[in-house]
């Protein structure tokens, strides 16, 4: 049974009525009770990670966030999420708005803040509209009392969810992500102490904290299956589920029918092979096979589908994503989408060394972690697939084609 | 085929096209047909050199010479330069980080 994905895609937005029939914000009078090193302890407990992407333990921000001194402290929910395929988050506002913020107004417990900010993309008007009348019904029923809480709009740039360039929008300026240190949790919003968390993230904490660390455990996350699987959609997957398990049983297949030949967990992470179909979905066993769950975006190759091409479309979106500001970002970007596009159009080339070489420059340089997303597809398939881009080269087009 | 031209590189990135390196490419394709009638020249554009902040960025190879801040102006003295025996610019070089100077040369090396 699903814990978190209590509301079917068809669903209307929950209201206040029936998310307090649901026993809604007892969870946050229960925290509230205790203690901010409590609460933190039993976040600690659940292993509770950040489902942005980089999966930082929660515990461990909210920490960072509670031991912050300053007289004003903010939370920022996530919502910037730019990654193309994945709308579980947007999906989360736009069904249960009063679960995120019942979420977020525990963490703003326990980090000592007093401002939330809900910051979403401008074009999930569903997910806005949604939020905006929850803030209003729960502002107005006292369960948020003495918590000021706003939206701010996300432009649709890719960059803009980064969290740092989140807090440039929200300050009204570019999307443009800051150099650091200092960290969010130092120095965020306004200069002052923020912690910036993804709205999944916060949509796990009421349940946390009403059933206990035990209730999530192993943990889950809402995996985001695009049309490459026979069953697209929003899929609460349990932590440890194999990979095969995913795609045979939660996505049903693939859509072609055909086995698979590469899993890509999201569009920043790097390619798996069909040998590691056996690996649990978990940050470091994705990790040791040499990817990252990312915010679980899920797309699947099939066989006869060429690797060469799909690289090209991802470098190309990276280069037309990054924002500008790092010539190392700009640099590395453009050099790999001709790469591909050189790779593509079946030039032969020396490709696998000049991605290796140009990634081993500009890792580690710039303000975000844009740098190694463009780089991890791309360096992947040139590394597990080295057959598709001879099959380009001699021929001068797709071998699949 | 390229036989030993010499590469004559323009960046065609953000910072440099917007300096205006895709003129600056066309004046010197134009003044490259006049003046190198023995060719031994290639002209190409090149993605990005990651010395964004020093653009137009122009590069030399195998010479490994990396002109940077180039204008207009510059011009008649590189065409000078690339289709005589003449010296290069050195107010136009040494401007970039050394390691970006050095990746370009790695990158180009692989016949990126």
């Amino acid at each position: 049974m699903a814990l978190l994905l209590t509301r079917p895609e068809g669903a209307t937005t929950e209201s206040l009525a029936e998310h307090l029939a649901a026993g809604g914000y007892e969870a946050l009078a229960k925290a509230r009770a205790g203690s901010q090193e409590e609460l933190i302890a039993l976040v600690r407990d659940s292993d509770l990670r950040g489902r942005g992407g980089a999966g930082f333990p929660v515990a461990r921000k909210w920490e960072i966030g509670r031991a912050a001194l300053a007289e004003t402290k903010h939370v920022v929910v996530n919502g910037g999420e730019h990654e193309p395929g994945s709308r579980k988050d947007r999906f989360l506002v736009a069904k249960t708005p009063h679960k995120v913020l019942e979420g977020a107004a525990i963490c703003a417990y326990a980090t000592g803040a007093t401002s939330i900010v809900l910051y979403l993309i401008e074009d999930m008007t569903d997910a806005i509209d949604a939020a905006r009348k929850a803030i209003d019904e729960a502002t107005a029923s006292g369960h948020l009392a003495g918590l000021s809480i706003r939206v701010a709009l996300a432009p649709t740039t890719y960059v803009a969810g980064e969290e740092t360039a989140a807090l440039e929008v929200i300050e009204g300026r570019k999307p443009w992500p800051r150099k650091k240190p200092p960290y969010p949790g130092q120095a965020g919003l306004y200069g002052q102490p923020t912690t910036v968390q993804n709205v999944e993230t916060l949509a796990w904490i009421p349940g946390i904290v009403t059933h206990g660390a035990a209730w999530f455990k192993p943990g889950a996350m809402l995996c985001t299956l695009d049309d490459s699987f026979a069953r697209p959609g929003i899929h609460e997957v349990p932590l440890g589920t194999t990979l095969r398990a995913l795609v045979d049983e939660i996505g049903g297949g693939t859509r072609g029918g055909r086995p698979v030949k590469a899993l890509l967990p999201a569009l920043s992470s790097a390619f798996l092979p069909a040998s590691a179909l056996d690996t649990p979905m978990t940050h470091e066993a994705i990790r040791a096979a040499g990817s990252n769950l990312g915010c679980g975006g899920f797309s699947v190759i099939e066989e006869g589908a060429c690797i060469v091409e799909r690289a090209a479309q991802i470098a190309d979106f990276f280069k037309a994503s990054q924002c500008g500001q790092c010539p190392p970002c700009r640099m590395e970007t453009a050099t790999i989408a001709t790469v591909f596009q050189r790779a593509a159009a079946g030039e032969p080339g020396e490709y696998a060394a000049q991605v290796e070489k140009i990634a081993a420059f500009t890792k580690g340089k710039g303000n975000c972690s844009l740098i190694e997303m463009a780089a991890a597809p791309a360096l992947s398939a040139l590394r597990l697939f080295p057959g598709d881009f001879d099959a380009h080269a001699k021929t001068g087009r797709c071998p699949t084609a | 085929m390229e036989g030993k031209k010499r590469l004559v590189y323009v960046c065609e990135g953000g910072d440099c096209s917007e300096r205006g390196s895709i003129e600056l490419h066309a004046e010197l394709a134009d003044a490259l047909h006049e003046k190198d009638g023995a060719g031994k020249n290639r002209l190409r554009k090149y993605p990005c050199f990651g010395g964004c902040e020093h653009g137009i960025n122009v590069v030399l190879f195998p010479d490994k010479v990396f002109y940077s801040q180039v204008k207009m102006a510059d011009l008649p003295e590189i065409v000078e330069h690339l289709t005589g025996d003449g010296q290069p610019l050195e107010r136009l070089t040494g401007k970039v980080a050394k390691d970006v100077e050095q990746i370009v040369w790695d990158l180009l090396d692989t016949g990126f």
